[in-house]
């Protein structure tokens, strides 16, 4: 109850009556007055250190003077960019690496039309549920079907929403849950208002299913990630943002698809996928049944991470893809999804070595562990309660998939588990993310 | 000097104050002065409730220290010096203030500037400079989104209800995430304390 009192007088927000409930609180009692002195000094120290270490950062361009503090002015608007949200379990969760805000606010920057030109509406949502936000300049708007949409407008769906756009052209976006797009150009004459001809949908994070209609000649609709660009001039597709790579989808249809950095350019047709992410070969392969999994061959970086509500790996809560087995000392995502004591995590994909040697692996964490590769148990310290680095040596040939399987107990609360190797070639590192596949 | 008369409300001279010119000494008090910014500005900020402002309070002080630093006494402390000025200071922002918005309600800040003359020594400000460096080392470790949250929140004060608009989130998501961002941070600070063998 102080704590609220004391938390609502820092940040300005105390009534009337809770003024004169904490005036009665500090008057009295003297533990009261130490205590609201250690809520100001961790309120302190949580700001400067937010602060200095976003600073440089986009949100440190955000983090412009107090919000209702009445003698400042706040600078323009600078909002902190989207979110990565939890994707839908079909898809796999979504973690965007920071560097996909920055190059997508890049890419905005670099899309975005000169606020001089006259915007005119080119779009409008024919269908909306409720936790859209529409993004219109410093404005956030709750948009409804029918709603037209402008150059440069940013549509954010949130978890367990939907929401579809439809151009004048009949082309058609479905944003599935946590999706988060910003739609430039498309003005139906080349060159027209924004110098932006033809369509360009920018796709931060999600999942976007399109359906385009034939596009003028010369003037395709294209894809934006910050990964990959796709071409389109009259497909249905299926876009996904996942982590660091961008996966491609083409129901009917062609698409040339190419690295955002390099200007190589591929085709993918209708019953192909493409994925693009750094160290995974940029080729079109057929879609296999199960389009959640990925096409046969084809390695998606990271690794597959389960979270489970127990300690013994059956109440599984939620999976999603991490970038590499590396938490210490839990203060990354995950810990913040489930519940902080009495859970485990399985880690399951491949790992693959650069070289053809004895690696030593590390497996270091603050809980019981247990590693599997290839099917094998390797190490097993299940009963474990404090921090241990537990090593065991392993042949690996260069460039082969090993299976590899991590088990996390936690009966307590906390998480710190980290995965490193190294071997003659190989320095200590953490096992990267671009050596690690979620897919079997 | 002339700067001095910029400062009217500073603490009086003290007699038997150094010499002019005692430049080593000079440098030790506002060395030592600086050594106690960073609980200063939580000082200063307990009453102003404006990060801005706080620092702006400080930095004036700091000037009032570095024209004035003749005035410490041999046998007295730095912090209670500095702090003093800063009070002084800190009360003329909020007159200052008071002339664009309500003055806040005196009597609380009595007791809100009593809680904090009681609790916040020397001891508690070194404390809060070797917290803060290991603070700083466990946000290091965290997502742009917890951090935004975090600076959302304790920086830029922005409320749960803005934050859950920015981000897409239920007001009660973002309670839920701050209210266990602050736990991690706290075991995270306690273990990094005990290993540099601080007491938390």
């Amino acid at each position: 109850m102080n704590d609220e009192l004391f938390e609502k007088y820092l940040s300005n927000r105390l009534t009337a009556d809770e003024a004169a409930a904490l005036k009665r609180v500090l008057a009295s009692d003297q533990q009261a007055r130490a205590q609201f002195v250690q809520t100001l000094q961790e309120w302190q120290l949580f700001a400067e250190a937010a602060r200095q270490i976003t600073a440089g950062s986009e949100i440190a361009e955000a983090a412009a003077p107090t919000a209702n503090d009445p003698l400042r002015r706040r600078r323009p608007s600078q909002r902190v960019p989207p979110l990565p949200r939890r994707r839908p379990a079909r898809r796999m969760a979504m973690v965007l690496l920071p560097l996909v805000g920055l190059a997508a606010c890049l890419a905005i920057v670099l899309l975005m039309p000169s606020q001089a030109a006259k915007a005119e509406p080119f779009a409008a949502f024919s269908m909306v549920q409720p936790g859209v936000v529409l993004q219109r300049g410093d404005s956030k708007l709750v948009p409804a079907a029918g709603m037209a949409l402008l150059p440069g407008d940013a549509v954010s769906v949130v978890t367990g929403s939907h929401a579809s756009v439809r151009y004048a052209d009949d082309t058609r976006l479905d944003l599935a849950p946590g999706t988060t797009v910003t739609l430039v150009g498309g003005q139906a004459a080349p060159g027209a208002a924004l110098g932006v001809p033809g369509k360009r949908v920018l796709v931060t994070s999600g999942s976007v299913t399109a359906e385009v209609a034939k596009q003028p000649l010369g003037h395709p609709m294209q894809f934006l990630t910050p990964q990959a660009q796709a071409t389109v001039l009259g497909t249905k597709l299926i876009l996904d943002v996942v982590g660091a790579a961008t996966r491609l989808e083409v129901v009917h249809g062609l698409v040339g698809l190419s690295r955002r950095a390099e200007r190589t350019m591929i085709e993918v047709a209708g019953g192909q996928c493409a994925t693009v992410a750094e160290g995974v070969e940029l080729a079109a392969r057929a879609i296999i049944a199960d389009v959640t999994v990925n096409a046969e061959g084809e390695h998606r970086p990271g690794i597959k991470t389960e979270y489970f509500a127990d300690t013994s790996l059956s109440k599984l809560m939620f999976t999603r893809t991490d970038a590499t087995v590396s938490y210490d000392p839990g203060l990354e995502t995950p810990p913040l999804d489930i519940s902080p004591s009495h859970f485990s995590v399985r880690w399951s994909g491949t790992i693959q070595p650069r070289f053809s040697e004895t690696y030593m692996l590390h497996l270091e964490a603050d809980s019981g562990v247990r590693l599997f590769i290839d099917g094998k148990v390797l190490i097993d310290d299940s009963a474990a309660s404090v921090v241990s680095d537990h090593q065991v040596a392993v042949a690996f040939e260069a460039g082969k998939r090993y299976p590899l399987r991590i088990e996390y107990i936690q009966p307590k609360a906390g998480m710190m588990i980290k995965l490193r190797w190294e071997s003659l070639q190989q320095a200590m590192e953490i096992v990267p993310t671009e050596r690690l596949s979620p897919d079997p | 000097m002339e700067t001095s008369q910029h400062h009217p409300t500073a603490p009086a001279i003290v007699p038997g104050a150094p010499a002019a010119g005692d430049l080593q000494r000079r440098d030790e008090v506002v060395k030592a002065a600086f050594q106690y910014r960073d609980a200063l500005i939580g000082y200063a900020y307990a009453m102003l409730r404006s990060w801005t402002l706080a620092e702006d309070v400080v930095q004036e002080a700091y000037l009032v220290v570095m024209n004035k630093w003749q005035d410490l006494r041999e046998d007295a402390g730095v912090f209670l010096w500095v702090r003093q000025i800063v009070h002084f200071k800190t009360l003329e922002a909020i007159r200052s203030r008071g002339r664009e918005t309500a003055l806040p309600d005196q009597e609380l800040l009595d007791l809100v500037e009593q809680s904090v003359t009681e609790n916040l020594d020397e001891g508690t400000a070194e404390r809060q400079r070797q917290m803060s460096a290991s603070l700083r080392e466990c946000m290091s470790r965290l997502n742009q989104f917890s951090l935004s949250l975090l600076a959302g929140f304790y920086w830029r004060q922005e409320s749960c209800e803005m934050l859950a608009d920015q981000h897409g989130r239920s007001v009660n998501a973002i309670r839920l995430m701050l209210s266990r961002l602050r736990e991690k941070l706290r075991t995270c600070l306690t273990r990094r304390l005990e290993q540099q063998g601080i007491r938390p």
